[in-house]
């Protein structure tokens, strides 16, 4: 009874006004490459101090789900993330829109990410508890662990090019190194420069990397016979999955969201490691592992499904523990304390009908956003049928704003550019980008908590060895690593036996 | 005839600027320029503050983020800004402690602060399942172990890093120190038993200590904390820590004095506001409003003693 009144509370016109507010306003952000869902959040929360705190609230969770699944559109439309979350979207979206199946991307994107999210709400609802327990029992050996294990997805986004891959994700983790090391503060490549002493940021590199690499590439294999490509853009009529397909990608969905949850509840690991993870992990699993990044549907849909299914685990942490399980959520827990309310155990007795109310809004934005997708995904194609020239020059705009407004820092400027010529020349040379996004994205989470573990245990390396969850991801890490190799070997020792 | 209309034109043009009084400060939008991330501490107290001298000084005043290097990075910005008072920046305590650290060449001197905010203190928490029952057994735990105990801090060089080295000379004990990437971080790990305490801020410890998962022993300070009206203050253990962080605004040296004496007065309206303190009570920070004058004394005293201190904590 009390969920139907919560329910209820949520489409009083007021709140659904402002909830709907959000969900526009995070569609916009999402999209813009280098606004992300952290910065649409911070920007909005002040203003939803003037409302009530369910329409405050309602606005938030609107702008932080759209904004995640807004992301994918333009990762599928122009091969730039939106947000740091949908990196992995990219990867199969973008070769499904450049065959034509733009529209297809895009509903895949809107309804696997409504799913994720509901899902995710519904983890919040049964195992909130049980989850922030889990949470707590991270420790840095745990997320040192966590950092390798994503790391072992470097083989997974390499493609069919592994050798170069791990030479390219070697150079992520190296500059990963840039700046004050974690442990002693150390000043490492910041030659005196106070804007080198946090390091080089992640997302003006990505959007350098994918988007500027992407349209200077354009640029440069750029013929007078475009006319061809345009006929192509809209190829395909298919604008859903068959009843197949959607019983091939489920129980990879099923398993993405449950990774992305439980990766979601644990603090400071966010969307964009979880898509990434439960991508490399499906791509291992799958049947059809050739078709992964070169515009899988099963791809495209567990790398949707995931980003959205980390916010439901984050929300866990902030609401029962009263610790960030994500950037946005450490906003979050601000406008809550501004309202008087201390995220916690205690919230969920002193102000359980907020809570629910919370749980209700963040249920039906992603029902709102799925008809919002849904209806929209006609017209964001159209994007393709502009000029290139324009959409180039509009984007590469975008990027620059967008990497400026991250923190108000040209230093993100020069990084993004530079990203951007090195995005460029290892596509002319038939490098993949995605294992140096992923070196820089984890290098530090490695390198701080390796070094933190071995400060509290004064130099033993014990912890990863006994345990419980550093041994389960160890075995897992090196079980996926060894096993591909092996079954290879098999198969073509069979193969020569068979001659 | 044209002509004649002209050089009328221009000559009426010109007579406004030669005639118009000098503008009155402020005629335009206020930047405060705040070195952190949206979001945290820092940014909701300045962010609180702008909102009320917007009021008391009539014009828009907006809050940038320039987040890196402990603040270092906004704090070159805002020696580098014009001296005409439309640029502002919260200073935190770290602003007295980036010389030494080497984080950049400059020092409060080398900016003017028209006043001081507040200042909040370091607590000592511990697990809730923790068999220290109050500071003096920790003490005593310590001292017939040294090193054992593992103190999680902010950062190697942050402000709660200081804290507990001060806590190590004060009560004689050496503890194994776990750097951070926040005090929240550090909470966290107490409360999964990764580390045995923090030394970190009233506010970050909250949320743990209301869901019965931490337990403050001590607030490293001459006052009780208002989160924690019942745990002891290091004055009650009689022991002296002179650590804590704090908040201030600054201009560019240079600013008109003029300008600092508006700017200071609104400043002391904001902060003395009754929804000032209210804001203080919620995250756990003591209002501590010092003059401009008192401010900037306080600043330069800090930094001589954190110049003075950094070198002998060996960080590198």
């Amino acid at each position: 009874m009390e969920w139907v009144s919560a329910f209820i509370g949520v489409l009083h016109p007021q709140v659904f006004f402002y909830l709907i507010v959000g969900v526009v306003s995070g569609a916009l952000i999402g999209t813009l490459p280098g606004l992300t869902a952290t910065m649409g959040v911070a920007v909005l929360t002040p203003i939803s101090f003037w409302l009530e705190p369910a329409c405050g609230f309602a606005m938030l969770i609107g702008v932080y789900n759209a904004a995640i699944w807004s992301g994918g559109i333009s990762a599928i439309l122009i091969n730039t993330p939106g947000t740091p979350a949908s990196m992995a979207s990219t990867f199969d979206g973008y070769s499904l829109s450049q065959k034509g199946m733009a529209r297809l991307a895009l509903n895949i994107n809107t309804v696997f990410s409504a799913l994720g999210g509901v899902f995710s709400s519904f983890c919040l609802i049964f195992f909130a508890f049980p989850l922030a327990d889990f949470a707590l029992r991270f420790g840095p050996a745990e997320y040192a662990v966590v950092a390798f294990f994503g790391l072992t997805m470097m083989a997974a986004v390499s493609g069919d090019k592994p050798v170069k891959g791990l030479l390219v994700g070697f150079v992520g983790l190296l500059i990963s190194t840039i700046g004050l090391d974690a442990i002693h503060a150390f000043k490492r490549y910041t030659f005196d420069y106070p804007m080198l002493l946090d390091g080089i940021s992640f997302v003006p590199v990505m959007i350098g990397l994918f988007g500027i690499g992407e349209i200077l590439f354009q640029v440069y294999t750029n013929r007078k016979d475009e006319k061809a490509e345009i006929v192509s853009i809209e190829k395909s009529n298919k604008s859903f999955l068959n009843f197949k397909e959607l019983k091939q990608v489920f129980p990879f969905n099923i398993f993405a969201s449950i990774i992305s949850v439980i990766i979601g509840v644990i603090p400071g690991a966010g969307g964009d490691i979880a898509s990434i993870i439960s991508w490399g992990q499906c791509k291992r699993m799958s049947k059809h592992k050739s078709e992964y990044g070169k515009g899988s549907i099963e791809g495209l849909s567990v790398s949707c499904t995931s980003n959205n299914a980390v916010i439901g685990g984050a929300m866990t942490t902030m609401l029962s523990l009263g610790i960030p399980g994500d950037a946005v959520t450490a906003i979050l827990i601000g406008s809550l304390m501004m309202y008087g309310m201390t995220p916690g155990p205690q919230m969920f007795v002193e102000n359980k009908p907020f809570v629910m109310t919370l749980i209700a809004q963040l249920i039906i934005a992603n029902i709102v956003i799925c008809i919002f997708g849904l209806l929209t995904s006609k017209i964001y194609p159209k994007i393709l049928r502009i000029k290139k020239e324009t959409l180039w020059v509009s984007v590469t705009m975008c990027c620059f704003l967008g990497s400026f407004a991250i923190n108000n820092s040209y230093m993100d400027i020069i990084a993004m550019a530079i990203a951007g010529i090195l995005g460029f020349i290892l596509k002319k040379m038939d490098f993949p980008a995605g294992p140096l996004v992923l070196g820089l994205l984890l290098g530090r989470l490695l390198e701080a908590n390796l070094r933190r573990t071995l400060a509290i245990t004064m130099g033993s390396y014990s912890p990863f060895f006994t345990n419980p969850i550093c041994i389960v991801l160890l075995s897992v890490s090196i079980i996926s690593l060894i096993v591909p190799a092996i079954v290879k070997h098999i198969k073509a020792m069979h193969n020569q036996n068979k001659q | 005839m044209k002509k004649l209309i002209a050089v009328l034109c221009c000559s009426f043009l010109f007579s406004g600027s030669l005639f118009a009084a000098p503008a009155k400060f402020p005629s335009k939008q206020i930047t405060v320029v705040v070195g952190y991330s949206a979001g945290g501490t820092s940014d909701t107290v300045t962010r609180f503050i702008a909102k009320e001298m917007e009021a008391e000084l009539g014009v828009p005043i907006i809050v940038t983020n320039k987040p890196g290097g402990s603040s270092a990075v906004a704090f070159e910005y805002l020696a580098s800004r014009k001296a005409d008072g439309y640029t502002l920046m919260y200073v935190p305590v770290e602003n007295a402690m980036v010389k030494p650290l080497g984080f950049t060449k400059l020092e409060p001197k080398d900016i003017r602060y028209i006043g001081r905010a507040m200042t909040l203190p370091a607590t000592v928490t511990v697990n809730a399942n923790s068999p220290f029952k109050t500071f003096a057994d920790l003490v005593k735990y310590a001292k017939n172990n040294p090193g054992k105990l593992k103190v999680g801090n902010s950062g190697t060089g942050s402000i709660w890093h200081f804290a507990a080295v001060g806590i190590e000379r004060a009560a004689d004990v050496k503890f194994n120190h776990v750097p951070f990437d926040s005090g929240t971080a550090a909470a966290t790990a107490v409360m999964g038993g990764h580390v045995d305490i923090a030394t970190v801020a009233p506010g970050e410890v909250k949320a743990g200590v209301e869901s019965g998962k931490l337990r403050v022993l001590a607030i490293v300070d001459n006052q009780r904390s208002s989160l924690y009206p019942k745990v002891p203050s290091f004055k009650d253990l009689k022991l002296n820590v002179e650590i804590m962080g704090w908040g201030a605004f600054a201009v560019p040296l240079k600013t008109p004095e003029e300008i600092v004496q508006i700017l200071e007065a609104a400043y002391k309206k904001a902060v003395e506001s009754q929804a000032f303190k209210d804001l203080c009570v919620k995250y756990g920070l003591t209002p501590a409003y010092l003059s401009a004058a008192d401010a900037q004394k306080f600043a330069n005293e800090q930094a001589q003693w954190y110049q003075e201190q950094i070198p002998s904590l060996n960080l590198r």
